[in-house]
């Protein structure tokens, strides 16, 4: 009986060693489905993001190009049109990103 | 039956590979830096220079002279993802805005994943314990309906099996429903649905972590009825109401806490990510004194059976007896859940991918272990079995019958007979709970 209550003290002091150092995180890992659910989880967010960002970086490409055609446009008509109407139209032109499903 | 479960792992397994589910988080936060930005631009409208404010999707970039150079922090949207802190810039040149510069990965330290290897791991142990706590789910529904149409078979014992089996049951069911709703690719969680789907969602993260913290408990609850038994300290049919007590309520007032603790703390996405130190040891704590008070109950009971088995009260030969103590061990390992003391006993240097593999990939299958070793097995099931068998297939068994008949009544007599000897319990409890040879 005292051999058996000094191997829980054994395994609890252990545990709350391990556990005392913030790092490497979950040390102690208990509850495993959790634990899956956590990294897979993030593993799956960081697959997201990955593709969000070529997704915009694609089309930083696009906006570019379309913003050097409009000040072309907008050189050429320097002195036929209004100043307030012509950057309104510019910051009507670039249309709001929506949350696509399929992304 | 089986066959069907595996195609739809598999089926399963291929629509995970070929979508990935959308995290709405991104879209409301580039949402939010869009509306700032548009504000932001609206309110200089006053002033007209070489290159336009403008908004790259992600980024906002005020308005600049020709030879201006603009640089802003990296996009805090993929924070979460970067190494370490950078900035990028653009050029206002005659001809425009410039590309931005230095590159987005690269300044921003973007930490990408060895997402094909990693991806496929994770794939792997999900169809595995899918199957895993998809056959568990079967054989326990098999067997609690076997325990409860069977009135010879209702005692305290049984009872604690039968919330065993629904703790099992109940925990392969909420996996298999968390599963469902977080990585879906139906379009559960559609951006546009915010409000209801992170109720739903998060209800179920809450359903998931109470069955898996009742089925911890009810593993306890066996250890605690069976050393109650041996050591006969109460009389064990009036412990039920503290074993319901312990099964249920300790995990109910848990999870209470962990739900109030993950509002107040932590109330982020779909409570499906453990980053607050807080929540996280609330639900893990309950969990691993359960684990160790089980497994010191299996030690006590091991040293107990051993004691009695080599007692001259019962009958046979050494060997033999090393026999009954080694079955018995073995028989009480999935019973406790005395595999989850492996990881609890070696913390360090044992990383995560194992855990996962062996708790997972394996423990999923506990639930059927469980099923076939104290129902499928078991002695008094089989006989019921047989029994029901005899009476269903043979109509002129008169005398069969009686014989059957009479041999319950000398079972009944034997085992009112094993009531006085409390020496011949471990037997009792060889003999009535498997038949394995």
């Amino acid at each position: 009986m005292l051999l058996w209550v000094l191997f829980v003290i054994l395994i609890l002091t252990s545990g709350s060693h391990c556990s005392l150092p913030p790092s490497p995180p979950f040390r102690m890992q208990r509850h495993v489905d959790a634990i899956f659910t956590t990294n897979y989880r993030k593993l799956l967010s960081q697959l997201y993001a990955r593709k969000v960002i070529q997704d915009i970086m694609n089309k930083q490409g696009e906006r570019i190009q379309e913003q050097r055609a409009r000040l072309s446009r907008q050189e050429d008509s320097m002195w036929t049109e209004d100043k307030q109407m012509t950057l309104e139209s510019i910051l009507q032109g670039f249309p709001r990103m929506k949350p696509s499903a399929d992304a | 039956m089986r066959a069907s479960v595996v195609l739809t792992c598999y089926c399963w397994l291929l629509v995970r590979v070929s979508s990935i589910h959308p995290e709405c988080r991104f879209h409301l936060e580039i949402q939010e830096e869009e509306t700032k930005c548009a504000e932001l631009l609206s309110s200089q409208t006053e002033n007209q220079r070489a290159c336009s404010g403008v908004w790259d999707n992600i980024t906002c970039w005020r308005p600049a002279d020709v030879g201006e150079t603009v640089t802003v922090p990296c996009p805090k949207v993929f924070s979460n993802f970067y190494s370490r802190p950078g900035n990028i810039s653009k050029n206002c040149t005659s001809d425009g805005w410039s590309e931005t510069f230095p590159d987005f990965i690269d300044a921003c330290g973007y930490n990408d994943p060895e997402d094909e290897s990693k991806i496929s791991f994770y794939i792997l142990v999900k169809a595995i314990y899918t199957l895993g706590y998809s056959v568990s789910l079967m054989s326990l529904t098999t067997g609690s309906i076997i325990i409860c149409l069977f009135r010879k078979l209702h005692c305290t014992r049984n009872y604690i099996h039968l919330n065993l089996f629904l703790s099992f049951m109940l925990r392969a069911i909420s996996v298999l429903v968390k599963d469902s709703v977080l990585y879906s690719s139906s379009g559960l969680l559609r951006c546009h649905d915010q409000p209801a789907s992170w109720v739903g969602c998060k209800l179920s993260l809450v359903f998931f972590q109470y069955c898996i913290m009742a089925n911890f408990y009810w593993l306890l609850v066996e250890g605690l009825y069976l050393h109650t038994l041996l050591v006969a300290i109460l009389p064990p049919s009036r412990c039920f109401l503290a074993y319901l007590l312990i099964g249920w309520g300790i995990p109910s007032v848990c999870i209470g806490a962990w739900t109030a603790t993950r509002l107040s703390l932590e109330d982020t996405g779909c409570w499906d990510t453990n980053d607050h130190s807080i929540p996280w040891w609330v639900i893990r704590m309950p969990i691993l004194i359960s684990i160790v008070v089980n497994f010191a109950l299996f030690i006590s009971i091991v040293r107990i059976l051993l004691q009695k088995l080599t007692s001259p009260d019962v009958g046979g030969n050494d060997q033999s007896q090393y026999k009954r103590l080694a079955k018995s061990t073995l028989l009480l390992i999935p019973l406790f859940g005395v595999h989850y003391m492996v990881f609890a006993a070696f913390p360090i240097g044992i990383s995560s991918t194992y855990q996962i593999l062996f708790e997972l990939c394996v423990g999923s299958f506990q639930g059927l272990v469980v099923a076939v070793l104290y129902c499928f097995l078991n002695s008094e099931v089989q006989c019921e079995l047989k029994r029901r068998w005899r009476g269903l297939c043979l109509t002129q068994a008169g005398s069969r019958d009686y014989r059957l008949h009479s041999w319950s009544m000398s079972r009944n007599g034997s085992e009112s007979a094993l009531q006085i000897h409390r020496g011949s319990r471990t037997q009792s409890f060889l003999q009535s709970e498997t038949s394995v040879i």
